[in-house]
């Protein structure tokens, strides 16, 4: 199973690639008007308007920086939707029992998934099918 | 350990590389230390006109996403341009030599400690070859691999599987025998080879032999 890791506010996350249509990087976004931090903005991707999400804003409640290693992964949940991830520079191949399940769960972060440890360090799962517009911003 | 130790104590160090961390990793470029400072390259606002131009690209609807495409590999013998699909072709190489088998007019090429058959891509075809080819090529499915000479290799060509023609049956029948189809190519319409036909010319040769 391939994932590819984040880092949001000095931390390390992971999404798992099968979902992930494309990574890219951060774009200029449309803004909407009066939407939550966490809703970076619109996208016009391949010819289709699509809402795209900021995982820092979601995760640490702060906009991500606008810099080379911040990119947006384009994920299909049913529908299409990008993700503004800080520091997605590393794709991971690791079994797929590499994940343990998730010690604690809170229902104000119902996308925090199992833990996957990489190189000395925890990584979070994201669960990226609980990231909607409707559940977050 | 400094910001860039590998110009200091690395692969680049003017006085010879003295980092211990080489017994274990061989190269700088192997070290976790060179590969965190090249993603920190990246911890900085991007270029003017970078991201416009993205946005720009993705915008568009990618040619060709709709529908599968087929992938073929293009090479030349003599003054043929040829095609076989991608997935019959395992490596291309620089020119081996080859190693004659007395008494056979073929010969052994050495590709990574493995001994495959090597045979004349313009002996079956019928095509005069250059003297001179520049790439071996290794061509095999599940049964065996092989190693033919070609002059010259272009590179992989996608290609629409509604755009495959057939081979109209006016061709001459020696090359036609093992073209499948004929595909649209930048420099003119080139023969895309049968790899199953010639897999089993092949094997059918090596026995005859």
């Amino acid at each position: 199973m391939l994932v590819l890791l984040i880092e949001i506010a000095g931390q390390l996350y992971c999404i798992r690639a099968r979902s992930v249509v494309e990574v890219i990087p951060r774009v200029p976004l449309q803004p909407v008007p009066h939407a939550p931090m966490s809703l970076a903005g619109l996208l016009h991707y391949r010819s289709e308007v699509i809402p795209v999400l900021d995982l820092r804003a979601i995760i640490a409640r702060q906009p991500s920086d606008a810099y080379l290693s911040t990119r947006i992964a384009v994920v299909d949940i049913g529908k299409r939707l990008g993700l503004v991830c800080e520091r997605l520079t590393e794709a991971l191949e690791i079994d797929e029992a590499a994940i343990a399940p998730a010690p604690v769960s809170l229902e104000a972060a119902p996308w925090l998934g199992g833990v996957l440890m990489h190189d000395g360090a925890v990584a979070r799962e994201l669960l990226i099918e609980h990231f909607t517009v409707e559940a977050v911003a | 350990m400094q910001a860039d130790c590998w110009n200091e104590v690395g692969v680049w160090a003017a006085g010879g590389a003295t980092c211990p961390r080489l017994a274990e990793v061989v190269h700088c470029h192997n070290c976790d230390v060179f590969a965190r400072a090249g993603r920190g390259l990246l911890d900085q606002p991007a270029p003017p006109g970078y991201l416009e131009s993205w946005a720009e690209e993705l915008a568009r609807v990618k040619e060709g996403e709709a529908g599968m495409r087929l992938a073929f590999f293009v090479f030349r013998i003599g003054e043929e341009w040829l095609a076989l699909p991608a997935g019959a072709v395992a490596e291309v190489a620089e020119r081996l030599p080859i190693r004659k088998i007395p008494g056979r007019a073929t010969g052994l090429i050495n590709v990574h400690g493995e001994l495959h058959l090597c045979f004349s891509m313009s002996a079956i075809l019928g095509i005069a070859a250059d003297g001179e080819a520049q790439r071996s090529v290794v061509i095999g499915n599940a049964e065996g691999q092989w190693v033919f000479a070609a002059d010259e290799v272009w590179g992989m060509l996608p290609v629409d599987p509604a755009a495959l023609d057939d081979v109209p049956v006016t061709i001459a029948r020696d090359a036609s025998a093992h073209v499948r189809y004929i595909v649209d190519w930048e420099r003119g319409k080139i023969s895309c080879l049968d790899d199953k036909l010639l897999f089993a010319t092949l094997q059918r040769r090596v026995r005859d032999v």
